[in-house]
C-alpha cells in the first residue's frame, strides 16, 4: 500500500514539473539574442583579459560589443591591433571598418634617466609609497624612479628596468598600448603616443615647478625652444603653458634638424618605427 | 604627599630602550642664526598668506603672514632683520611643496613691544596671578592665542584657539596636559616641566579657564620622577592642588598617544574618525601650556621651541632653537656627527620621518632631531603571525592593509579602519619579516586623500 502511494505522489510530482518545463520552454521569450551575440564575439577577442578596454575581462567587453558596436573605437581592445587576422575576423563579425594604424598606440617613458638623486631612498620599494612618502627622491619632480610600479601591471611583459641608467624602458615591439601603466605611474610621466610616431621625446619636465634644492637633472630640457625654431615643417608646437615642445607627426620629414639642435644629447630621439623608414630609405639608395 | 595618582595603561604598551641621554642637560639657548627660512604651513588647515614683502625689515615676533580661515594660525618673524627672498620648500612630513620666507638677520634682536602683565620667574604671588587670568575674558583669551599663532606642539600641530573653542553642543569635562613624552630619545617635553615648569602650570590654569573643565589631570610617566616630583612642589607652592590632579603612568609606548592616553585615564574611546572632543576631553602637551602662557600673560608669539638634538653624536643636547633655524645648524652646535651615521631624522625614532636635505628649517611641530647609523633591513613575506594585531594600541590589523595596499586595494583598507591607525610604528617595530607597516599605511591613506579630492 505505501509503496503504491510514494510511486504515485512521485510520478505526480514528476509529471506536473514535467509540464511546467514544457510551458516555460513554449510561452517565456527565447534565450536573449545579445546574449549568444556576445558569445560569438567573445570568440574573436583576444581573451588575455588584461582589461585595458575598461570592461572587467574580455567578456564583459563582448557584451559590450554586441550592445554597441561603437564601443570599439570608445574602448578600443588594444592587443587585438597587433593581430591583423583576428582584427579581421571581429570586423567582419561587428560590422565595422577598422584602420589599426590610426587608433594603434604604445606607451613611451619620457624620462632620459639617470637624473640626479638627493640622497639614498631605502623605504618601500614601489614607485607610489616613494612618490607618496618623499615626493620621490630625484631632484627633478617628474623624473622616473625606476622602481618599476609599471612593470608589474604590464600584461604583455614590455617593460624592464635599466639598472645603469635608472629608468624603466617599454619595449616598443611588446607594448599593446593598453595604457594600463600610464594609469599607474604615480609621476605621470608615460605617455600614449601613436605607434608609427617617428619622433620620441624624453623629458616631462614643466618649468612651472621649480623648486630649490631640487632644481632640475642636469639632462633634462632646458625650455631654449632650439628644435621648435629648427624644425622647417612646422611638426612642433610649443606648448606655452608646460613650456615643452609637442610634436605633429602627420607633418614631420625625418629630417632630424631638431635632434640636431637639441643642446642635450638623447633628448629627442628618433623611434624605432622612424629607424627602420630611414635604414629603407638607405637601403633603396 | 598623596595628590600623585597611579595608573596602569589600558592597552599592552611596548617596551623600547629608552635612551633618553640628554634627560639630564639643561636646555641652552641657541645663537641666533644668520638667516632663517620661515614655511608659511607650520599647522593643520589652510596655507597663511604673506603680510610683508621683499625687502621689508622686521622685527622679532612681527606677525609675517596670515590666513582669513578659522583652522589656522598665523605665523611670526622669529629674528629681526630683512625679508630676503621668497622660496618653496618641500615638507619632509607632507610631501607637499609649500612657500618659505627666508629672513637676514640684522644681528640686532630687535623684538616687537611685549606688555607683560606678569614676571613668573621672578615673582611668587601666585594669586596675583590668578586675579590677572580670571580677569581675562574667554574670547580674549582665545583671540591672543590665536594672535600669537600657538599650535599644538606635540605634533599634529593643531591650531590651539580652535581646540579650547569646541563647538557648544560638545560638552568638555576632562582636560588633559600630556607630560608622556614615550617616544625613545626625545627629551624636550621632560626639560620643559623640569625648567618652566610655573609657566606649564599657570597656562594650563588659563587653558582651564577657557573651557572650565570638571577634571585636569597632568599626566607624566613614571620614568619620569624627577619631573613628577618637580611640578607636585609647584602644585602646592601654586596652590593649584584643588583642582589639578597629578598622574603617574605606568611606561609604554605609546602612551603619549592622544587616543590611547584618553583610554587609559578616563576609560572612554574616541569614536573612529573622531575627535577627543567626542568623548569630551580635550589632551594638550606641556610645550603647547608653556606657549599659551607665554602667549596670554607675555602676549609672546611662538617663535622658539625646545628641540633635542640627540642620537650619535659627539655632545646630545636641548636647544631652545628659534622657529626657521635649519636643522643643519642645529647639528654644527652639537659637535661631530658619529661615523657611519646616515639617517638624519626629524621626530622620534619609532614615529619621526627621515630627511635628505639638511637645510630644512625647525618648524612649530619639530621636537627633535635624532642623528642615527641605519642597517637597510631586507623587507621579507608577511607570516601571518599576528604579532602586530597583538601590539597595536589601537586594536588594528595592520597586516591586512599591508596585503591590501601590495595589491592596490585602498579601498579595502577603509572597511578595516585604517583612518584610527595613529601611525605609532609598534607594529613594525615588532614584526619579525622587517616588513615597513606604517610606510604601506602612510601611503594608503594619502593615495586615498589623493583620490577623494
Amino acid at each position: 500500500m505505501g509503496m503504491g502511494l510514494i510511486i504515485i505522489i512521485l510520478s505526480a510530482i514528476g509529471i506536473v514539473c514535467g509540464i511546467l518545463i514544457f510551458l516555460v520552454n513554449r510561452f517565456l521569450p527565447k534565450e536573449p539574442q545579445s546574449l549568444k551575440k556576445s558569445e560569438e564575439i567573445s570568440v574573436h577577442l583576444p581573451g588575455v583579459n588584461c582589461g585595458a578596454c575598461g570592461f572587467p575581462g574580455c567578456f564583459a567587453y563582448a557584451q559590450a560589443l554586441a550592445k554597441d558596436k561603437n564601443t570599439f573605437f570608445s574602448n578600443t581592445c588594444a592587443p587585438i591591433l597587433q593581430e591583423p587576422g583576428m582584427l579581421k575576423d571581429l570586423e567582419k563579425i561587428l560590422d565595422i571598418e577598422v584602420d589599426p594604424s590610426k587608433i594603434n598606440k604604445k606607451a613611451v617613458v619620457r624620462c632620459y634617466g639617470n637624473s640626479s638623486v638627493i640622497g639614498n631612498y631605502s623605504g618601500i620599494k614601489t614607485c607610489r609609497a616613494a612618490t607618496e612618502l618623499l615626493d620621490g627622491y630625484k631632484k627633478c619632480p617628474y623624473g622616473c624612479l625606476g622602481l618599476g610600479d609599471c612593470m608589474a601591471v604590464c600584461p604583455n611583459g614590455a617593460i624592464s628596468i635599466d639598472e645603469e641608467m635608472n629608468v624603466v624602458v617599454i619595449d616598443p615591439d611588446k607594448c599593446t598600448g593598453c595604457g594600463l601603466c600610464v594609469k599607474e605611474c604615480p609621476r605621470g610621466i608615460i605617455q600614449l603616443v601613436p605607434a608609427n610616431a617617428n619622433i620620441v621625446y624624453l623629458c616631462s619636465y614643466e618649468s612651472l615647478k621649480n623648486i630649490p634644492g631640487r632644481e632640475r637633472c642636469d639632462k633634462g630640457c632646458l625650455h631654449c625652444k632650439k628644435c621648435f625654431r629648427a624644425c622647417e615643417n612646422g611638426a612642433i608646437i610649443w606648448n606655452e603653458e608646460k613650456a615643452i615642445p609637442e610634436f605633429d607627426f602627420t607633418k614631420c620629414t625625418l629630417c632630424g634638424k631638431c635632434i640636431e639642435a637639441c643642446p642635450h644629447d638623447r633628448l629627442i630621439e628618433l623611434s624605432n618605427v622612424a629607424l627602420k623608414e630611414k635604414a629603407d630609405i638607405l637601403k633603396d639608395k | 604627599m598623596g595628590i600623585v595618582v597611579k595608573k596602569k595603561s589600558a592597552f599592552k604598551g611596548l617596551l623600547l630602550p629608552e635612551n633618553k641621554i640628554t634627560a639630564k642637560k639643561t636646555t641652552e639657548i641657541l645663537p641666533v642664526p644668520e638667516k632663517v627660512t620661515i614655511p608659511l604651513q607650520q599647522s593643520i588647515g589652510a596655507p597663511c598668506e604673506f603680510i610683508v614683502k621683499r625687502k621689508d625689515m622686521v622685527k622679532a615676533g612681527q606677525k609675517i603672514a596670515d590666513s582669513t580661515s578659522y583652522v589656522s594660525a598665523p605665523i611670526h618673524a622669529s629674528i629681526s632683520g630683512k625679508v630676503s627672498k621668497i622660496v618653496k620648500v618641500v615638507n619632509p612630513v607632507t610631501s607637499t611643496i609649500m612657500d618659505a620666507v627666508v629672513i637676514e638677520s640684522d644681528g640686532e634682536e630687535r623684538w616687537v613691544e611685549l606688555k607683560k602683565l606678569f614676571d613668573i620667574k621672578k615673582s611668587d604671588d601666585f594669586s596675583g596671578l590668578k586675579k590677572i587670568v580670571n580677569s581675562i575674558g574667554k574670547k580674549e583669551i582665545l583671540k591672543k592665542i590665536r594672535e600669537a599663532g600657538v599650535v599644538g606642539l606635540g605634533g599634529a600641530t593643531f591650531p590651539t584657539h580652535v581646540k579650547l573653542n569646541p563647538p557648544p553642543d560638545k560638552k568638555i569635562d576632562t582636560l588633559i596636559l600630556n607630560g608622556c613624552e614615550c617616544e625613545p630619545f626625545i627629551t624636550s617635553d621632560h626639560r620643559i616641566m623640569l625648567e618652566y615648569g610655573r609657566q606649564v602650570l599657570a597656562g594650563l590654569y588659563i587653558i582651564s579657564r577657557t573651557i572650565t573643565p570638571e577634571n585636569v589631570y597632568i599626566a607624566i610617566e613614571d620614568n619620569k620622577e624627577d619631573a613628577i616630583r618637580c611640578l607636585e612642589e609647584l602644585i602646592i607652592k601654586m596652590e593649584f592642588s584643588s583642582i589639578f590632579k597629578l598622574v603617574s603612568l605606568k611606561s609604554g609606548y605609546p602612551m603619549g598617544a592622544e587616543k590611547t592616553l584618553i583610554k587609559t585615564i578616563t576609560g572612554r574611546s574616541v569614536p573612529i574618525g573622531g575627535l577627543p572632543m567626542d568623548v569630551g576631553v580635550i589632551v594638550n602637551n606641556v610645550a603647547t601650556s608653556k606657549s599659551v602662557y607665554e602667549a596670554v600673560i607675555e602676549s609672546r608669539p611662538l617663535v622658539d621651541k625646545v628641540v633635542t638634538v640627540t642620537g650619535a653624536i659627539e655632545n646630545p643636547k636641548n636647544l631652545l632653537a628659534r622657529v626657521g633655524t635649519t636643522i643643519g645648524y642645529l647639528i654644527d652646535r652639537c659637535g661631530e656627527v658619529g661615523s657611519g651615521t646616515n639617517y638624519i631624522i626629524i621626530g622620534g625614532p619609532m614615529m619621526g620621518i627621515s630627511i635628505v636635505d639638511t637645510d630644512f628649517p625647525v618648524t612649530k611641530g619639530t621636537n627633535c632631531v635624532l642623528v642615527k647609523e641605519g642597517k637597510t633591513q631586507i623587507e621579507q613575506n608577511c607570516i601571518n603571525c599576528g604579532r602586530c594585531v597583538d601590539i597595536c594600541p589601537m586594536k588594528l590589523i595592520p597586516l591586512t592593509y599591508v596585503r591590501n595596499v601590495k595589491r592596490g586595494n585602498f579601498e579595502v583598507c577603509r572597511e578595516y579602519y585604517i583612518e584610527n591607525c595613529i601611525e605609532c610604528g609598534s607594529c613594525a617595530y615588532v614584526c619579525p619579516a622587517n616588513i615597513p607597516i606604517v610606510g604601506y599605511i602612510k601611503t594608503c591613506k594619502s593615495t586615498i586623500a589623493k583620490n577623494n579630492g
